[in-house]
Formats: structure tokens, C-alpha cells, sequence
């Protein structure tokens, strides 16, 4: 097919889609995909992906953003019949927003050695029983060098 | 004294404390500091054992025993051996561990608490007491370097308060290092509501009613009373029930592969009217492609069974699109391919197989070839 591979950058992976595809239908279920079948399988989704980011992109506009967002993605959604995706669409977003911010936090932290106070406890390898011990030896140290 | 250790250097702040312990209203603060002191330098004694911190309570029991007008909370002690046990090593720790066991009675807290483990019902013991003689926890654990704290956690606001106690929650682990860092919140949390109350055992509970009533914070209290049901039925259900809510709706996905964002970020841009995207976006849109593909594989696949196939053909995919409205956007595309198969088919199927095999072949190579390049 000369005309895909032009597009080559505009379509999806095969390898990629081929794992998804003997994802959704494990080994077990003895079904497996064609080739011309899968093929097809990513041409749709290329097209769907197109037809949600113009959707979507409409939405932004009249929204008048020029960026398009999580929420104008779902409007789509909602709004080419696929409302049944967007709780997971949501939830996948927002956990994606948590990793990043996690890592950014790692990286901040990281950068300003707070990381290590955090951990402080942690790398102590005591245990709070442990930790209270030392320190009451600690305090009857402090009191006996200064009574 | 820097070469002591972390309490050395507070050390010192023993001898201003007592210069400004008569600035305190309450009157008995002196004689217990002075007592206090006397039990420091005693203690060397009381801990030389190696398990101290159980057998060193003991003497800090007594100690308070000897001021024991005050001092109510004496009659928890005999209750049963299991809150001695508990209660003891409250004492002994004086008012410098107070904080550690603080957080864990704030409102939010109490439900994790009635599942806790004995190590938290000896915190939870904790504040009985330190409720109720809180001006003798002061002198205790301030000599230790927490005064200069301690003026300005009596100013904090509640509010304030149990944000940080959240916050605690959150990080209990770290609660040990945050001890002296919190001590201000202590001063505070000695006279606060702990809203462990409510979670307390019932002879704690039944006590520490009893006790309130005379201790000068009687007026907080009932304050907290009303602070740990709403706190132990909130938050910890609104967690629950958002949970609740999301579990049924979102089934997990089968699909543990993604698809790359850059390659769907691109393809969204190929569309000339599309601008910038964010980044969350194409996630968000390969989420969504991942439904779709759940949905267009397992219908075709159903379409397959159906027909006793155990290979998805095109044209099966293709029946799947033409049964349902919701991909009519598919139809061009799918009536296209049908096309092209009807073609191949003259050919020879099998012959156009192998040779879209082929292709594939080539394909990956140039595409690890271009990539090494990049």
C-alpha cells in the first residue's frame, strides 16, 4: 500500500496496534486479527483521532482558546456519541497530571534537597519505638550535662 | 555542646525558660519546673537501663503524683494494666513526645485509629493527659529547647492548626523528625480538642469527661465533640464514596500498551485548522482511542465467533461500522479498503499477504534506519 506508507508519520505504529489488538483479544479467545483487518483498524483510528481533534478544536475555537484542552476533548467526545469514554478520558488525564506533578515535585525536591529531609526518617532504618529511645537518652544526656 | 548532638545546643534555653516561666499565668509552673529540673538530674539513674523509655516512665509518673492536686489524670493510671502499659510511656516521653501523639487525634484521624494498632492507642492515651494537666506538660518540655515555639503556637489559629495536622496524616512517617518542628502546634493541641476522644477506649472516654469538666479548657471540649463526628463521617466517607463512584464507571482497561502521544499529538496537527495542544490533550485523546479500539476489536471479534471465524477479516470490521451509527464516520474509509480487497482478490489473497508482509519488513528497517539518523 504506497499510499500509507507516504503517511507513514500520520498513522499509527503496527507493532503498537498489533499489541493493543492481541491485548483486547488474548490468545485465549483463540480470534485473531487479519492483517488487511488491522490495517483498516488503523485507519480508523487515525480517523477518529482526526474527527475528535476537529471536533474538539471547533469547541476550543468557540470557547475562543487557542489551545486545545482535556475539556474541549471531551465535549467532543460527548458530543460525536462517545460519551461513554469520557469518565475514563477524564481519570486518565488526571492521572497523568498527578504523575507529572509527583515528578516535578521529585525534581524540585530533588533540587532543593528536601527530598533527603523527607526521607530522613525513612533512611533511618529505626523504628519509631527505636527513634523515641534515642531520643529520651538523648534528653537525659542534655539534662545531666547541665544540672 | 555542638558536638552533643541536636538537644545540645537548646540546652542552654533551660535557664531563660525558668527566667520566663512566672510570665505564665498559671502559678504552679515554678515549683514544677523547679521539680522538673530535680527529675533531670535524676534521670541518668532512671534511663541507664537500656529499654528506658518504658521503665523511665515510672518516675515521671510519680513525679507527677507528688503535684497531684492538679492532676486527675492520676486516677487513669490504675485502671487496667493495658492503659498503664499505654499511659506510661506517655509520661515518661513528658511533653517533648506530646506532639507526635497529638496529630493522630485530630477529627480526620479517628477511623484509621480504631483500627490501630496498640502503638497508636498509646498515642491516643497520650492526650488524655496532656489535656488535662497541660501546664505541667510546659515546663517538661520546654527546658528542651521548645519554648521559643511555644509563644507563638499559642497564637496559632485552629484553622491553621489542623491543616498541619492534615498534613501530618499524610506524612506520618515523617512525623518523628517534624516532632520539634511541631511542638508549637502542641502548645496548642494541649489545649485543643483532640478528637481521638471519640475514639478512645470507653474508659478513657468516660474518664477524660469526667476531667474536662474541671481542666480549664471546659469550654473546648464539647467543641470537639462536635468536631470529631463530623470529622470522623466526612472525610474518610468522601473518599470512600468517591471511589465508590468512579470504580463502577470505569472498568479497567484490558489495554496496557499506549499508543505514543507525540505520534497522536501529530496526527491531531496534521489537520491545518488545529493549533496548539496541551499537553494533557493527547493522552486524553489516546485514552479515547483505546476505547475505540476496545470497542471496534471486540465487536468484530464478536462478529467473528458469530461466523465461526476465528480470524477478524476486513469485512467483518467493516459490518461492525456499518452497524451502528456511531461510526459513521468510518463508512467512507471502510467502503474504500472493501474496495481495494475486492481488487487484491482477483489477484490472489494469498499473494497480498505476503507481500503486505514484505512491506512490513522494509518498512521497520527504514523506520530504524531513519531514527538512528534522527
Amino acid at each position: 500500500m504506497p499510499d500509507t506508507r507516504g503517511n507513514d508519520e500520520l498513522s499509527l505504529p503496527k507493532a503498537t496496534v498489533q499489541k493493543i489488538v492481541s491485548e483486547i483479544l488474548p490468545p485465549s479467545t483463540g480470534i485473531a486479527f487479519s492483517k488487511e483487518a488491522r490495517d483498516l483498524l488503523i485507519e480508523c483510528c487515525v480517523e477518529f483521532i482526526t474527527l475528535i481533534s476537529s471536533e474538539a478544536n471547533d469547541i476550543s475555537e468557540k470557547d475562543s482558546k487557542k489551545t486545545i484542552a482535556c475539556d474541549h476533548i471531551t465535549k467532543a467526545l460527548n458530543q460525536l456519541g462517545f460519551g461513554d469514554y469520557v469518565p475514563a478520558v477524564t481519570e486518565a488525564a488526571a492521572e497523568h497530571k498527578e504523575v507529572q506533578k509527583a515528578s516535578i515535585y521529585k525534581a524540585y525536591s530533588r533540587l532543593h534537597g528536601r527530598e533527603k529531609k523527607a526521607n530522613k526518617f525513612e533512611s533511618s532504618g529505626l523504628s519509631l519505638e527505636e527513634l523515641e529511645r534515642l531520643q529520651q537518652e538523648q534528653f537525659a544526656d542534655a539534662a545531666r550535662r547541665h544540672t | 555542646m555542638s558536638g552533643d548532638g541536636s538537644y545540645a545546643p537548646r540546652s542552654p534555653d533551660l535557664s531563660s525558660f525558668y527566667s520566663t516561666g512566672p510570665t505564665y499565668p498559671q502559678p504552679q509552673q515554678r515549683p514544677l519546673s523547679q521539680q522538673s529540673q530535680s527529675q533531670f538530674s535524676s534521670q541518668p539513674l532512671h534511663l541507664q537501663p537500656s529499654s528506658a523509655t518504658y521503665f523511665s516512665g515510672p518516675p515521671a509518673a510519680n513525679l507527677y503524683q507528688l503535684h497531684a492536686d492538679q492532676l486527675q489524670h492520676q486516677h487513669h493510671l490504675p485502671t487496667s494494666p493495658q492503659s498503664i502499659a499505654q499511659n506510661l510511656p506517655a509520661h515518661a516521653l513528658g511533653a517533648g513526645y506530646s506532639p507526635r501523639s497529638h496529630p493522630q487525634q485530630q477529627p480526620y484521624y479517628p477511623p484509621l485509629d480504631s483500627t490501630r494498632a496498640p502503638a497508636s492507642e498509646q498515642a491516643q492515651a497520650g492526650p488524655v493527659y496532656s489535656l488535662q494537666a497541660p501546664p505541667l506538660h510546659q515546663p517538661l518540655y520546654q527546658p528542651y529547647g521548645a519554648q521559643q515555639y511555644s509563644d507563638s503556637g499559642y497564637q496559632r489559629p485552629p484553622q491553621q492548626q489542623q491543616q498541619q495536622h492534615l498534613e501530618q496524616q499524610v506524612h506520618q512517617q515523617h512525623q518523628q523528625q517534624q516532632q520539634f518542628l511541631l511542638q508549637a502546634q502542641t502548645a496548642q493541641s494541649v489545649q485543643a480538642p483532640p478528637p481521638a476522644r471519640a475514639q478512645l477506649q470507653e474508659i478513657a472516654q468516660s474518664q477524660f469527661y469526667g476531667h474536662s469538666v474541671p481542666a480549664p479548657q471546659a469550654q473546648r471540649p464539647p467543641k470537639s465533640e462536635s468536631h470529631s463526628p463530623s470529622g470522623a463521617n466526612t472525610m474518610p466517607p468522601r473518599r470512600a464514596a468517591a471511589q465508590a463512584a468512579q470504580a463502577p464507571v470505569i472498568e479497567p482497561s484490558p489495554v496496557k500498551t499506549k499508543f505514543p502521544t507525540a505520534r497522536i499529538k501529530r496526527i491531531m496537527q496534521a489537520d491545518e485548522e488545529v493549533g496548539k495542544v496541551a499537553q494533557q490533550t493527547p493522552i486524553a485523546v489516546g485514552k479515547a482511542l483505546e476505547m475505540f479500539m476496545v470497542n471496534l476489536v471486540t465487536k468484530s471479534a464478536d462478529v467473528a465467533r458469530e461466523k465461526n471465524s476465528k480470524r477478524v477479516s476486513a469485512q467483518m470490521l467493516k459490518q461492525v461500522v456499518e452497524s451502528d451509527d456511531q461510526w459513521d464516520f468510518l463508512r467512507e474509509i471502510v467502503s474504500r479498503v472493501e474496495n481495494e480487497e475486492k481488487a487484491a482478490k482477483s489477484g490472489g489473497r494469498a499473494k497480498a499477504e505476503s507481500e503486505s508482509e514484505e512491506e512490513e519488513v522494509v518498512e521497520k528497517k527504514k523506520r530504524a534506519g531513519r531514527k538512528k539518523k534522527a
